[in-house]
């Protein structure tokens, strides 16, 4: 079925029109408008659970909910903060597999357990051109070529269309506590991430405005009128739909080059980055 | 600029001695526009050219027939904010020292390769190295935050930043474990980790190399999260034993170190825990290391095992297999029975909690036939990693060495996607060629 699925996929690609790639949508409020004809990422389940190894590896369309449940029946977790207890924010907005490596939004345990960035180990993806690739390994440690896995976190479908992603997981017993405050229950559209000097300011800043805050990691989250900004500290970064503002030159520039050298046509969720 | 025979001799090889091929000349540059001024030269002339740290790689990555570009003068540390929890370090400073200088803050720079008090951060990052130690902590990958870089063409960019996790697409994934293929690391962000009050060492010898790797994959499923988890069969524990002086029990045939930190409390207890599956296994001695002393007496012998492998015999190869852990008792066994088939000594060390083998194999690189045994059973090795659904390599890289088995985990298209990425940075034939990804039809 899945593997229908992901044919189909892989002959939409084939064409010529841009497509938009997208999982459960729980993140697209977070990037920039994205023309094209929708695919729907449908392959969903998990492809190898092998608790021993605390690997995972799942289709990307796989709801995160339903792996985790999969994956606590062993003992074993993506070590996200749950949802219910500290709010879609501070939880990193769980939607799809997929979602979570593409968007690689902050959460409130990633000071202390890393972030996707860290966890993937190898990912099957479709190319601009339709093609099948892999890259990376089922094993923790891996040096074998370029480090294809870690450049699709954040990448939001637009160097290449995950369809499978391998995860390392944490034992439940050994997960912190987040470290972590939520200030209210209304929706935020600000995400900060500042140097450990700057963040007392950074939320002083936000004030009445602050929706969460993790101090681990030094990552608020706002809800802000649109349009809105808070004051920026040096070295931060943000996060926020009307401001899809690119990196510094040199990593835009490169960022650009990796675009055009993977998707030469424009294809892959056009415009999701907003400045590309 | 250094040049002559002492040279070409000095700077033939790195630490992988198999494969040999003199510079044209080594250039010492001490500033980033002094690095991006050879780069321009090097091009300008079509020489190749590559970066070099300390020499301690493993696979041949630093080993190039032109210009060797030394990082050794650009030692510097620029900044340490320990507040921040990052450093701000030349390429050609060494692994320990940015620990060192890190110290009195109470942090430290995680990954530790065995070559630590010599190896550079520049080969590091190139490399990706790891280290017994990066089980809980990660490989160098996890504790780079930014880098300026002189890409291939002479191009001077800086990617990432002092604050992690920015959304996005990352340039750095890619630089980091690059082999120097994606031109010159001239400054790096890296992040320091604060030290854990408490830390645990202990040593646990079974009989059999098997019993000792069921406790490896008991003890991690039991959720115990060590700092360390260190395998090594009798064949080494003799070279340890003999070299180092220490004393093991006769009846011995492997032995685990396991190191854990954290609070007091929650270090005694994964301690407990883990001693408690190794007795389950049936470990014939434990040995906790009393004081700081003995504990670094311990990590001395495992870190310098491989140096005692020169008592054996005049050459050795020292290989990176990677596994997932559950295959390692399998794994061992079928190692074992590869070296008897090609007559060829084993000994086996392993970042066991990660699935990481070091088995390393003396011989003469002066007899011939002896040499292409040993090729022929790494071959073995490393096709059963893949089949494994492992690596061909954990941490040293794929370098010259490995360049060859690349295929038994990539396909074409695979690999093209990774060359097509490369290029975009500007990787070309100039820079550091004929490492990590082979080129179409080699």
């Amino acid at each position: 079925m899945s593997g229908e699925l992901w044919v189909a996929l892989a002959a939409e690609l084939a064409g010529n029109d841009p497509v938009r790639v997208v999982g459960s949508g729980s993140k697209v409020g977070w990037c920039g408008a994205v023309a094209g004809r929708e695919v729907a990422v449908g392959p969903s389940g998990i492809v190898e659970f092998e608790p021993d190894d605390q690997y995972v590896e799942a289709w990307a369309g796989t709801p995160l909910k339903e792996l985790q449940a999969e994956c606590a029946a062993r003992g074993l977790a993506l070590p996200l903060p749950d949802e219910d207890r500290w709010g879609r924010a501070l939880a990193g907005y769980p939607g799809t597999v997929g979602g979570l490596v593409a968007m690689n939004l902050p959460h409130a345990l990633a000071e202390q357990c890393g972030g996707p960035r860290d966890w993937i180990l190898r990912v099957e993806l479709l190319t601009a051109e339709g093609r099948l690739v892999k890259a990376g390994c089922k094993a923790v440690k891996n040096v074998a070529g370029y480090d294809v896995p870690k450049l699709m976190v954040g990448s939001r479908g637009a160097l290449g269309v995950l369809l499978k992603v391998g995860l390392r997981l944490w034992p439940t017993r050994a997960m912190p506590e987040p470290d972590a405050t939520v200030a209210t229950d209304r929706p935020a559209n600000w995400i900060q991430r500042t140097l450990r000097t700057d963040f007392d300011r950074a939320c002083e800043a936000a004030g009445d405005r602050l929706v969460a805050a993790d101090r681990a990691s030094c990552t608020l989250w706002a809800g802000l009128e649109q349009g809105e900004r808070l004051p920026r500290f040096p070295g931060d970064w943000v996060l926020c739909p009307w401001l899809q503002e690119p990196p510094e030159a040199p990593t835009a520039d490169a960022v650009r080059r990796l675009k055009q050298a993977a998707d030469p046509h424009g294809r892959l969720n056009p415009g999701v980055f907003g400045w590309i | 600029m250094l040049v002559g025979p002492a040279v070409e001799r000095v700077y033939e090889c790195d630490a992988y001695t198999v494969e040999k091929r003199p510079p044209l000349c080594v250039a010492l540059p001490s500033t980033t526009e002094e690095v991006r001024d050879v780069v321009v030269l090097c091009r300008e002339h079509g020489v190749p050219f590559a970066a070099r740290g300390a020499g301690t790689g493993l696979s041949g990555g630093a080993t190039v027939a032109g210009v060797v570009i030394s990082t050794r003068r650009m030692n510097r540390i620029l900044e340490i904010d320990a507040e921040n929890r990052f450093a701000r370090v030349q390429p050609g400073v060494t692994n320990l020292q940015v620990s060192k200088a890190a110290e009195p803050h109470g942090l430290f720079f995680a990954p530790d390769p065995s070559s630590q008090h010599v190896s550079t951060i520049g080969g590091n990052i190139a490399e990706n190295a790891g280290g017994p130690h990066t089980l809980k902590y990660g490989v160098t990958a996890n504790h780079v935050l930014g880098v300026e870089v002189v890409l291939p063409r002479g191009e001077v960019v800086r990617f990432g930043s002092r604050v992690p996790g920015a959304p996005g697409i990352d340039p750095c994934a890619l630089i980091v474990g690059s082999e120097g293929t994606l031109g010159v690391v001239t400054e790096a962000v890296l992040r320091l980790t604060p030290k854990a009050e408490w830390v645990r060492t202990a040593l646990a010898f079974f009989q059999t190399p098997r019993e000792a790797v069921r406790a490896v994959a008991l003890m991690i499923a039991e959720g115990v999260v060590p700092l360390a988890l260190e395998f090594m069969d009798a064949t080494f524990m003799k070279v340890v034993s003999d070299s180092f002086g220490l004393e093991f029990p006769a009846a011995a045939g492997a032995f685990l170190l396991m190191e854990f930190d954290g609070t007091e409390s929650s270090t005694e207890a994964e301690l407990d825990a883990a001693t408690e599956v190794c007795r389950r296994c049936g470990a014939i001695e434990l040995q906790v290391a009393k004081d700081d002393a003995e504990r670094a007496r311990l990590w001395y012998a495992r870190k310098n095992a491989v140096g005692g492998l020169g008592r054996i015999a005049p050459s050795k190869v020292t290989h990176d297999g990677s596994i997932p852990r559950s295959k390692l008792p399998d794994m061992l066994e079928r190692i074992s029975e590869i070296a008897q088939r090609h007559g060829v000594v084993v000994a086996n060390l392993a970042h066991a909690g990660d699935g990481n083998l070091h088995p390393c194999m003396p011989f003469d690189d002066r007899d011939p036939d002896q040499t292409a045994r040993m090729h022929r059973a790494a071959d073995e090795i490393m096709r059963l990693c893949v089949e494994f659904g492992g690596s061909i390599t954990g941490e040293h890289g794929v370098g010259l060495e490995k360049l060859p088995f690349m295929r038994l985990m990539f396909s074409e298209e695979d690999l093209e996607l990774q060359r097509r990425l490369a290029a975009a940075l500007g990787a070309d034939p100039l820079c550091n060629p004929g490492k990590l990804v082979p080129e179409v039809g080699a």
